[in-house]
């Protein structure tokens, strides 16, 4: 997608800069500089701006100076860049250097015309997908669960990229709804063109990313994380794009490994599970030699977002037994599994409607086979993009669900299920089995056709494994977003400050 | 029509070369495997594949298609086989296997035999981290009896001895094979010497430490694409350092030669609970330490010959002093 470009003249540019200058500059409580001329102010500023970075060598203070200059977050190789001119030259020498970064700055990196304001007394959180885009997948689900909880307990600030300048803004009104009040907003594009919106820089607080930052900005937030003398901190969703390759489209997984760079160099990654957690600890064993880093990896698992309201509704008494597979078609999910036990299963006389419910695909030749299942008059229900509502109802009509995923930062399907009292066959490994020890599952090697097939003939013929399963599952104590956003706080703002 | 009937009919409409073919590779699986042949090629294929364990199954796609099987292909065949039976899997084989309109003659390689794949060494390989260790372990390796160099053909599925030209390229010996043979490894053993980023050639990878009748391992030399993403270019399109990973996930054993970069591993090995494996056992070779000054060519000759056999001995490749 090309970077849109607007018009602006090289004197508001000029302008703009001096503006940011003198924020800098009164943020530190130098003298502003006067005159009308744009460049003068800004030289002016650089003056005395210069002569402090240079004396007291505060890293974090040269990143604010190159970020007002550029009017864009400067890429951690052009901080170093700037550190090595700053420590191998004269003062004179790096004034020099610096006024001419000053003239290239705003035409060859950021464009910003957007009023500058330093952020230093809260922290900022990054929500830049969520507030600009409807898409609402785990990702987004828990931002729009746990920020509104954040945004009633705490001072903050909601932040969005902008790929135009390489740096945050403020977010507009419908923006914020699309985040604080999900479900009340009305959809509207991406509108960061026209807007007042302010160029928000970070300054010594806590930035969060709640999201896995694309390629457009790892760059620039590399250089926050290790230079700005901001904290950086992150939920750690999972690894599969450097782990599981296969499983992802081919053409995937160059952002992930350019937002491991960024991990790199934060100080406090909440996993959602302990599995997740896991993997981000395994990475930082990995660049541990290279990289030593001060990062805090702890598990504050997801909670089970299932509203009581609907938790309390009665199941359907039905005669049909209905196995129920949650999830979007594609080869980590390993639908193909279910569907081949499924057929044993109906070839072996039982009785049973198989529900796969969720979004579209890729990669795998699942529509081929449920549409052979099909002509054979095989019960087999596809539902995409189904509400919440609809999802609570299928898991309470379910007998029990199959979620036998490869890969998975946390089960959510299988949670959700247990939450209604109904079983679930899931994977032996990783986030699923620590939802599954706490009972109400069957377990089994996903890459196992036997072992799939094997427990859904048991959750179909023994009716009191079935209820034994149900029980626990019932008496598993539910976590909610209100403890997960509690404990996300303290492990992402309070305990890095 | 039944199942026998369309892949008896689909044998008979196949053209001259793809016929010959098949039958060539069709007599090259019953006699790797033991299976008797009366001289009805497709009858005595479909009995042995009614009892085919998975390394042979893996064995028989390899030599049928000439391109070793991915994981997604072998379990299709074997669902296949136990849904609608042995004439569906051999139907579906058969017709995969036939598609093309070039049929290279597939040599079976045994217990004699190591292919040692040199892929991302050749002159025309983008270069990665210890492509200079890597090159020279290959030339002490290329020197036992039984090694074989080996790189991926042109779709990326299967495996060639090199040619004249890209041995010599690397300082190895004339090649045993021709170029234009595929190699399939049965009994035998697979060590990835070189960097496979390639997906097709790492998911046939992962099939084969997974599914096949081989001695796997690899030699690493550190993450540095996936821990230092930053240093490289952008790994964009679909050829990326995670996909030797992956294939290096599914092998027996994998000798890490390199300052500190054990790290790497240990954490990566952290990581693969998650997906339910324990990866290849890992061993730690360092290297030779670096002196400054005068070059002692000698000395260091020396060096990279202990190291290679260090590194040999740990997955089964014995050198001679």
């Amino acid at each position: 997608m090309a970077i849109e470009r607007i018009a602006v003249s090289p004197a508001e540019l000029l302008r703009a800069q001096a503006d940011r200058m003198d924020v800098v500059t009164r943020y530190f409580g130098l003298p502003s500089a006067e005159g009308a001329d744009p460049l003068d102010r800004t030289i002016a500023s650089l003056d005395s701006l210069v002569a402090r970075i240079y004396s007291i060598r505060d890293d974090g203070e040269l990143w604010l100076v190159l970020t007002a200059l550029a009017g864009a977050f400067p890429y951690d190789r052009d901080v170093e860049h700037a550190l090595r001119f700053r420590d191998d030259h004269t003062a004179i020498e790096f004034t020099d250097w610096v006024i001419s970064a000053s003239a290239i700055s705003p035409s060859a990196s950021g464009s910003s015309i957007l009023p500058m304001r330093i952020v230093d007394s809260v922290p900022v959180i990054d929500v830049s997908s969520c507030a600009i885009n409807d898409r609402q997948t785990g990702i987004q689900r828990v931002e729009r669960e746990t920020l509104p909880l954040w945004a009633r307990d705490h001072d903050l600030e909601l932040v969005a990229w902008s790929r135009r300048d390489g740096s945050y803004r403020s977010i507009g009104e419908k923006e914020r709804r699309r985040v604080l009040a999900w479900g009340t907003h009305k959809s509207v594009p991406a509108d960061h063109v026209d807007a007042p919106f302010e160029f928000l820089v970070p300054y010594r607080t806590t930035v969060v990313l709640p999201e896995v930052a694309n390629h457009d900005q790892s760059g620039r937030l590399r250089g926050i994380a290790r230079h700005s003398g901001n904290s950086v901190t992150a939920i750690g969703y999972d690894m599969i794009p450097m782990m599981s390759p296969e499983l992802m489209p081919k053409e995937m997984g160059a952002d992930f490994l350019e937002y491991l760079g960024v991990i790199k160099y934060s100080r406090a990654i909440a996993g959602i599970s302990q599995s997740a957690t896991n993997e981000f600890r395994g990475f930082f064993t990995a660049v541990s030699k290279e990289e030593p880093a001060d990062a805090t990896v702890v598990a504050v698992e997801l909670p089970t977002a299932v509203p009581e309201s609907e938790l309390a509704i009665a199941r359907p008494e039905t005669d049909e037994v209905i196995i129920l597979c949650v999830g979007s078609h594609e080869p980590r999910k390993n639908h193909g599994t279910v569907l081949h036990a499924a057929e044993k299963l109906w070839r072996e006389g039982h009785k049973f409607q198989l529900w796969f419910f969720g979004g579209g695909g890729w990669g795998t030749d699942f529509d081929d086979l449920v549409a052979k299942l099909k002509r054979k008059g095989r019960k087999v229900e596809l539902r995409k993009a189904v509400s919440d509502s609809v999802l609570w109802d299928a898991y309470r009509s379910a007998s029990f669900t199959v979620f036998p995923s490869l890969h998975e930062g946390f089960g959510l399907p299988v949670a959700e299920a247990l939450a209604f009292g109904t079983p679930a066959i899931t994977t032996n490994y990783g986030s699923t089995r620590e939802i599954a020890e706490r009972g109400g599952c069957l377990m089994v090697d996903p890459r196992s056709d036997e072992e799939v097939h094997d427990a859904m003939r048991t959750l179909l013929t023994d009716h009191a494994v079935r209820e034994r399963l149900a029980t626990e599952a019932r008496g598993i104590p539910l976590r909610t977003w209100d403890e997960y956003a509690s404990e996300l706080w303290k492990v992402l703002v309070d305990d890095v400050v | 029509m039944s199942f026998e009937s369309s892949t008896r009919l689909r044998a008979r409409l196949l053209t001259p070369a793809a016929r010959n073919a098949a039958r060539e590779r069709i007599a090259t699986v019953l006699d790797i495997t033991g299976r008797p042949a009366t001289g009805m090629p497709i009858d005595d294929l479909v009995a042995a594949f009614d009892s085919f364990a998975r390394a042979e199954l893996w064995l028989a796609l390899a030599v049928l298609h000439g391109e070793l099987p991915v994981a997604s292909e072998l379990r299709r065949i074997r669902r296949l086989r136990e849904l609608d039976g042995s004439w569906a899997a051999l139907g579906r084989t058969l017709r995969l296997a036939t598609s093309g309109s070039h049929y290279p003659t597939v040599v079976v390689v045994g217990a004699d035999t190591t292919l040692m794949d040199v892929s991302g060494l050749l002159p025309d390989h983008a270069p990665r981290e210890g492509r200079g260790i890597a090159r020279a372990i290959a030339r002490e390796w290329g020197a036992v009896a039984g090694v074989v160099p080996v790189t991926w053909g042109l779709g990326g599925r299967s495996l060639r001895a090199l040619t004249a030209v890209e041995a010599s390229s690397i300082g190895l010996p004339a090649p045993r094979f021709d170029s234009s043979l595929v190699l399939v490894p049965h009994d035998s053993a697979y060590v990835l010497l070189g960097t496979v980023d390639k997906p097709r050639s790492s998911e046939c990878l992962i099939a084969l430490g997974q599914a096949s009748h081989n001695a796997t391992s690899s030699v690493g030399y550190g993450l540095h694409p996936l821990v230092s993403s930053q240093a490289y270019a952008r790994q964009e399109g679909e050829e990326r350092f995670s996909w030797h990973v992956a294939a290096q996930r599914s092998f027996a054993h994998l000798a890490v030669v390199g300052d500190s970069v054990i790290e790497h591993y240990k954490g990566w090995e952290q990581m693969l609970p998650a997906i339910g494996l324990t990866g290849p056992v890992l061993h730690e070779v360092p290297l030779p330490p670096r002196t400054s000054g005068v070059v002692d060519v000698e000395r260091e000759r020396s060096e990279w010959h202990a190291l290679s056999r260090t590194v040999g001995s740990l997955i089964g490749i014995h050198q001679n002093d």
